[in-house]
């Protein structure tokens, strides 16, 4: 009786913080269908809503073409980030080769570079190159992430060498034992990874604005960004709200879908 | 089937010596257990066998060829872990088939071999199975079918059975003894259990500390042990031993004065020691028998261990040893009673004061 109780109890508190923190996200979605009218007047609670700022939003901007910039450059970032990242992974944890660790320090000192600080070099060489307004431009930068190797190399230390062994003497080369072992014990390190890189590409702003100037090759985060007036937050809220919504639908689809492996990827990777 | 031969084997790690000289002949279709206490190398040259280590020294040959040089998979053997190490996402046949299909074999063909070893090993209900839905015994099948179905000329276990709870580890046992005389396959199985070791060999190499102490048939290991430390190891409950010093010897026999008791006599050739030489003296406890009637040595029993067709006693002897001794069937003998216990001359062993067993001498 006081088991079921105490459940009761641990379930209501449960349900109470999730509510708390959902809470903006609702108010959000909310304000993203109320008419203008309503919030002029501060009505909260409106009885009409409206999918007006979401047709405003389709009409007046760039948001589709931004939209699939920003699938092409995540997708794209998120693949690529897997082959690397699994590939140096597997390199760092099971080939021996001269100055290993060292390689695999360097990468992992990799982890304390804030990103700001590489932004101008970066800049000025993507300049250089000619590159700015480019999908290489937007995607390039992000591939040499050392997250990735690091929780790779850690994973594929994890396997039993005995793994590896048994697929030796099974006659498998390197490569085999790459692809038909290595990788698909992999998979919930990889699927991991793969969440993590494609949201972590999804809300990547800061490079994406200072690369991309041509408003074709924004992404939704700095497209809709570029759509906020001087006087947004008084005259056009709902408008904000609805692009607010817009950007992080896919996300929030993601976390819906993958939330089991998002806990595992930071138990995984030692992130708090 | 093939014959495995080991020259002068060394190995380092760093500067760790792991294996010290080891030359083993290990003839076509036998089975061969190499036995030792954990850490003594064993593994580690079971290892060098298949090819998975590069020996610091010395040279390993198949069937005459030496194959130092030869990739793992090159050697024609094929090796269960001791952690059975079966690819999780593949099921059973999957598993078994892997090598199949990396060799180029057909999927009919690869099908056709793994079903056929699978009803060799009653492993057809298992067939679609992933290792993770699998017993430890289920598991453990699957990892020898992997290993037979590629038909090498070597098999190699590596401690196949030690993750096993007892009663499978005695059904399994049986299995690979069972395979081994259907196959009469060459076979070089690694433990650290003297039990397996004396059961399954058609020899049993004893390494210690990367040495080769003593290679021969299990019983001949276990009547004739060459040193203390194969006296030790081979049998369950251990041999006892006894401090003394020689007495006499002659080519009759010698006589050994037990530290602090008296002078036993054994059938051993000890004429090349000195008199009064320090020696130690070997008994197994199936050989000293516990009686009330008068004895060579005698004292208060202090653990009694009924196992229903035998009993063992634990004996704390006057002279301040102890030691094991063993009654048939249900002894009436008591914690705390005192007992006699006594042993034919032939029964006992000596070892010189480095640990050298004495030449015995066997009745005519």
């Amino acid at each position: 009786m006081a088991r079921t109780w105490a459940r009761w109890l641990s379930h209501a508190l449960l349900t109470a913080l999730a509510l708390a923190w959902m809470s903006p996200l609702l108010w959000v979605i909310l304000l993203s269908l109320t008419p203008n009218e309503a919030l002029a007047r501060g009505d909260l609670a409106p009885r009409m809503l409206t999918t007006a700022h979401y047709q405003t939003l389709l009409a007046v901007s760039q948001a589709p073409r931004w939209f699939l910039n920003s699938l092409l450059v995540a997708g794209t970032m998120t693949a690529a980030t897997l082959v690397l990242s699994s590939l140096a992974g597997y390199a760092l944890a099971r080939i021996p080769f001269r100055g290993r660790n060292g390689v695999f320090l360097f990468i992992v000192a990799g982890l304390a570079v804030p990103e700001q600080a590489i932004f101008l070099p970066l800049h000025r060489m993507f300049a250089e190159l000619e590159l700015h307004n480019t999908y290489t431009a937007l995607i390039a930068p992000r591939l040499a992430g050392p997250f990735g190797v690091f929780l790779m190399t850690q994973f594929f230390r994890a396997v039993p060498r005995e793994m590896e062994e048994a697929a030796e003497l099974d006659h498998a080369g390197r490569v085999r034992t790459f692809l038909f072992i290595m990788l698909p014990l992999a998979r919930p390190a990889l699927t991991t990874l793969g969440i993590f890189t494609f949201l972590y590409a999804w809300n990547d702003f800061l490079w994406p604005m200072v690369s991309a100037t041509d408003p074709d090759m924004y992404t939704l985060t700095v497209g809709l960004s570029s759509l906020q007036g001087n006087f947004a937050q008084s005259e056009s809220l709902g408008f904000v709200m609805a692009s607010a919504v817009v950007a992080s639908s896919p996300m929030i689809l993601v976390y819906l879908l993958f939330q089991r492996y998002i806990v595992r990827g930071m138990a995984l990777g030692g992130v708090r | 089937m093939a014959s495995v031969r080991l020259k002068g084997i060394t190995h380092r790690y760093q500067r760790t010596e792991v294996l010290r000289d080891i030359t083993l002949d290990i003839e076509d279709g036998e089975l061969m257990v190499i036995v030792g206490p954990s850490g003594c190398g064993k593994s580690t040259l079971l290892r060098i066998i298949a090819g998975l280590e590069r020996p610091s020294g010395g040279d390993v040959e198949i069937d005459g060829v030496r194959v130092n040089d030869v990739e793992p998979a090159q050697r024609g053997v094929a090796m269960v872990f001791q952690n059975f190490a079966l690819y999780p996402h593949m099921t059973a046949a999957e598993n078994m088939g892997f090598a199949l299909r990396n060799l180029g074999t057909s999927a009919r063909e690869t099908d056709a071999r793994v079903r056929e070893t699978a009803r060799l090993l009653q492993l057809e209900p298992l067939l679609d199975r992933l290792p993770g839905q699998m017993s430890g015994g289920q598991r453990q099948r699957v990892a020898i079918g992997r290993a037979l179905v590629r038909n090498p000329r070597i098999f190699l276990f590596d401690e196949p059975l030690s993750s096993l709870d007892a009663q499978l580890r005695i059904e399994m046992r049986a299995e690979i003894a069972r395979l081994h005389q259907r196959f009469g396959s060459t076979m070089v199985y690694v433990t650290h259990d003297q039990v397996e070791a004396m059961t399954l060999a058609d020899r049993i190499a004893i390494l210690n500390a990367g040495k080769l102490e003593q290679v021969g048939a299990p019983l001949d290991l276990y009547r004739s042990p060459r040193n203390l430390f194969v006296a030790r190891f081979l049998g369950a409950p251990r041999m006892n031993l006894l401090e003394g010093e020689l007495a006499s010897a002659s080519a009759a026999g010698a006589e050994v004065r037990v530290r602090g008791g008296p002078v036993l006599r054994v059938a051993a050739i000890a004429d090349r020691l000195a008199a009064n030489a320090r020696v130690t003296l070997g008994i197994r406890p199936e050989h000293l028998r516990p009686g009330p009637s008068a004895g060579d040595l005698e004292g208060q029993v202090s653990v009694v261990e009924r196992l229903g067709d035998r009993t063992l006693v634990h004996l704390d002897l006057d002279i301040g040893a102890e030691v094991l001794c063993e009654d048939r069937g249900e002894s009436p003998i008591r914690v705390g009673e005192r007992v006699h216990v006594h042993a034919p001359a032939g029964a006992f062993h000596l070892f010189d004061e480095s640990g050298i067993a004495l030449p015995r001498i066997v009745a005519a």
